[in-house]
């Protein structure tokens, strides 16, 4: 009875082993072949487009952007991280990159990976900016005992300078009735050409962002009420200019503050009491997602509206009843974009104009995706940008010097070891399908690094089967059989196996924690690509050289010791 | 059997020359510098449709403003530019690749890396860091793997020593061939760079510690044999195993150097020497530290004519190693 079930067992044995190894392989095999066959273990994927067999690659090897930001305040809370990851995936969804990667990285940082993104600098001018918009007035501040007051320099009444360089400038005249907005037409034809009209001739230079003098109701009831002229025609100023230089020319033009030596005036958020609650005017008032791009009906130029919600109206409309006459400040990220001198009482939410196409269209998206809960640093503290033609290219090179080092490796097996040579090098395509469907299934990210780790692991795969097979044919020239010398080569090469394999996966675990910290995809690749090729490496010269040895040597014609024995 | 052991001397001083050599020519020539991972800046790989003058690419740096920029030229289309870079909360945007359109004609090829000082100064801090606590992780398990025989501290300073020398001799080379060949191809101390040692360091202990193994066996296996004639009855065990595997690796490292992108060679050049090194150190200077060890000598110098303690050391070896 007992011996009945010990058969069993030993056949189960025989068979359970190889049965499981043949499975194993197949999986990775087909796994290869087949893309609904990935394992989803992680929700990051990264591009997959016409890489060699569905592999996933990384920046350097198909082009893309990897940026790393930094919050200005080094311990923000967890929440406000990911809410500024949030605000930013928003952003890059709405912008169109396909399958790109936002994480957070450490305490205070943010990874951002776009793949397949070749204008750069769009993209950082999308993913940087705080995108905080707020509505401003000027208000007298009391100047401190012994500053200058004659030269108060105040931030944001440049406009004023510009509009006596150029006079002839004149601001345009919104009329509020036929300010319906258009909708957005992704393709303006003659976007550029109209914005030449009287308004602000901004032909010249095309490329800046001219602060046309514009502020509009979208629906206006009465339509005479809502004019907007302006002493500030800034048509060739760019914001970011607008912002640092500033004379006090608004101080003596303004009505209200008396252009007393005592006071400055400067741009503060506008408030009002709406329904006894104090309400500032800012983006936060904006209702979620009204930000769209549309073209000025009689300019043609581009515009940004948006809608505020019921209290930011109200305010809204308060303010401007407060400011007739005076200037208001549209400020993104404190900086002016407009200021208009406001005519009338404006009961619905402004527009805003002056940006080219391409500005208006990735306001509109940061405006829809909200302000950062907390300020970024402007511009990323690390950066990589590859383009696709150099990315394609490194691949190219790096699977062709691959192919050919594995190629010369399995020669050289098959001539310097004859038979255990042949079985190595069917192990070595073995070990490369294990690795390959482990790359994919987990997924493993595919880097320059890592395809070199790749390639360098072929070399510890192969000096497993080195070591096993010299103390073989020691073994074999003591004149032990067959099967004896594969057992006792396999058991006395094993511990220098062992040692070797565990200080490079100590080497491997190390590289790996450095690559994190700096979010160094090159060195965590490579780490990674190493560690899994040690294992399995080792996975593979134990289990299934000594296998496909069994194997080879059951098959008598095989078995003659001069195939082993150089 | 080659009495591996008796011109050990010879093989310390050959250590010595090439090192020193290589370290004066890195000290005394255009020497490595440090990458922007580790410094700091901006790296811009360029290579234009057309040929491009130098001046032309010059030009569009300073259009950015930029002092202090580094061009470099590789062939008539392919330029390589450093940029200093200053810190956080007063940087600039840096649009290079419309800068060169701009002014040096269109792009085939171009990447751009940045790193700023606050990131490049932990990159330096984390590099030192995991360096360090790979060189004590190594020691202790090599001292762990030989605790079964007598002197297990000896094998580890041993296995240290060799590993010291393989990255010595990575500098060594690296500064030689700065010096010779710097035009052909710029290597740089790269985040890559540390890669490559710290893989060298795993490969050289791998190579070391068959050998051990080797020695390890046959202490335990022969107890009338002495450690001279152990060592060199190892050594020739392993040595066919040792040059196969430093070979097969030698041909997949090589045929990626000359075949491969160039993005990673930093990492290949450390690795080629450090396998050569690694394979040469393991039999010429980690088991002949052992050896030295051992027998208290240093063996004699076939050129000069035996070094202190060299009659004794022949005495020690002759009888036993046939």
């Amino acid at each position: 009875m007992s011996g009945l079930l010990g058969a069993v067992a030993s056949r189960l044995q025989r068979w359970i082993i190889p049965g499981f190894i043949v499975l194993f392989v197949l999986f990775a095999a087909l796994s290869l072949m087949r893309d609904e066959w990935r394992i989803p273990l992680t929700d990051i994927e990264r591009g997959q487009q016409d890489t060699p067999l569905g592999l996933t690659l990384g920046l350097d090897l198909q082009g893309g952007v990897h940026l790393v930001y930094e919050t200005v305040d080094p311990n923000p809370t967890p929440e406000q991280l990911n809410g500024v990851v949030q605000i930013i995936r928003t952003r890059v969804d709405q912008f169109g990159v396909a399958e790109p990667l936002i994480q957070t990285l450490g305490a205070n940082r943010i990874v951002v990976q776009l793949p397949g993104v070749q204008d750069v600098q769009a993209a950082k001018d999308l993913i940087g900016a705080p995108a905080v918009l707020d509505f401003r007035e000027l208000i007298p501040i009391p100047i401190e005992p012994g500053e200058d007051t004659g030269a108060t320099i105040d931030s944001a009444s440049d406009d004023a300078t510009d509009a006596e360089a150029t006079p002839e400038a004149e601001p345009t005249i919104d009329d509020g009735a036929e300010s319906t907005p258009v909708p957005a037409d992704p393709t303006p034809t003659n976007a550029a050409e109209s914005t030449a009209g009287p308004s602000d001739g901004t032909t010249s230079a095309p490329k800046l962002a001219n602060v046309s003098p514009s502020i509009a109701a979208q629906t206006t009831p009465e339509p005479t009420t809502v004019t907007t002229p302006l002493p500030s025609a800034t048509a060739t100023v760019t914001p970011e200019t607008t912002a640092t230089e500033g004379p006090t020319e608004p101080v003596v033009e303004t009505p209200t503050p008396e252009p007393d030596a005592e006071f400055r005036l400067e741009w503060e958020i506008a408030r009002a009491v709406v329904d006894g609650e104090e309400v500032e005017l800012t983006g936060d008032r904006l209702e979620p997602g009204s930000a769209q791009v549309g073209f000025n009906p009689t300019t043609g130029a581009p515009e940004v509206y948006f809608q505020m919600d019921s209290q930011g109206r109200e305010a809204f409309r308060l303010v401007s009843r407060r400011l007739v006459g005076q200037l208001m400040g549209i400020f993104l990220d404190d900086e002016a974009i407009l200021t208009p001198r406001i005519q009338s009482e404006i009961p619905t939410s402004p527009r805003i104009t002056g940006l080219d196409l391409a500005e208006a269209q990735i306001l509109a998206i940061q405006l829809n995706a909200g302000a950062f809960p907390i300020p970024l640093e402007k511009e990323p503290i690390l950066e990589r940008d590859v383009d696709a033609f150099l990315g394609a290219d490194a691949l190219e090179r790096g699977l062709r010097a691959g192919m050919v080092g594995i190629l010369l490796v399995a020669l050289f097996m098959v001539l310097y070891y004859r038979m255990n040579g042949v079985v190595a090098a069917v192990a070595l395509i073995i070990y490369a399908i294990l690795v390959l469907g482990t790359f994919k299934s987990i997924p493993v990210v595919l880097t320059l690094s890592g395809l070199a780790a790749f390639v360098l692991s072929f070399g510890f795969a192969v000096d497993a089967n080195v070591l096993i097979f010299e103390r073989m044919k020691e073994e074999l020239r003591a004149g032990r059989s067959m099967g004896s010398a594969i057992d006792i080569g396999f058991n006395r090469a094993w511990p220098a196996i062992r040692d070797g394999n565990f200080t490079t996966l100590i080497i491997a675990a190390i590289l790996f924690w450095f690559g994190e910290r700096l979010g160094a995809s090159l060195v965590q690749g490579f780490a990674l690509t190493l560690a899994i090729g040690i294992v399995l490496s080792m996975f593979s010269a134990l289990v299934i050289t000594r296998r496909l040895l069994r194997l080879v040597t059951n098959f008598e014609p095989l078995r003659k010791t001069r195939f082993y024995i150089p | 059997m080659i009495n591996f052991a008796k011109y050990r001397a010879t093989y310390f001083l050959f250590s010595l020359v090439l090192i020193v050599g290589g370290l004066s020519a890195l000290f005394l020539g255009p020497g490595l510098s440090f990458s922007i991972e580790f410094s700091s800046g901006a790296a811009v790989d360029a290579t234009f449709v057309a040929p491009t003058e130098q001046e032309a690419v010059e030009d569009a740096i300073d259009s950015l403003g930029y002092e202090g920029a580094l061009v470099q030229g590789f062939g008539d289309r392919e330029y390589f530019l450093r940029l200093p870079l200053a810190e956080q909360s007063e940087r600039q945007q840096l649009d290079v690749r419309n800068a060169l359109e701009e002014y040096a004609g269109p792009l085939q090829g171009y990447s751009f890396d940045l790193v700023s000082p606050a990131v490049a100064r932990e990159t330096v801090r984390n590099g030192l860091f995991a360096v360090l606590i790979a060189v004590v992780g190594i020691l202790g398990y090599i001292v762990y793997a030989f605790r079964s025989i007598r002197h297990p501290f000896r094998y580890g300073i041993a296995a240290i020593i060799a590993l010291v020398h393989d990255i010595a001799v990575a500098f060594a080379m690296a500064g030689l061939f700065m010096l010779i060949a710097s035009q052909w191809l710029h290597l740089e101390i790269s985040s890559m760079f540390l890669v490559g040692i710290l893989t060298l360091l795993g490969y050289s202990i791998n190579d070391t510690i068959v050998i051990f193994d080797r020695i390890r066996e046959n202490i335990l296996r022969d107890t009338n044999r002495d450690i001279v004639a152990t060592t060199n009855y190892s050594i020739m065990e392993s040595m066919g195993r040792s040059i196969n595997t430093s070979f097969t690796t030698l041909v997949v490292l090589l045929a990626l150097f000359l075949l491969g992108p160039t993005t990673i060679r930093d990492f290949l050049f450390v690795m080629i020497i450090g396998v050569v090194s690694g394979t040469y150190s393991s039999i010429f200077t980690a088991s002949q530290v052992i050896v030295s060890w051992e027998t208290r000598s240093f063996g004699n110098l076939p050129f000069i004519g035996g070094g202190r303690g060299g009659s004794t050391s022949s005495a020690a070896t002759s009888p036993s190693a046939s």
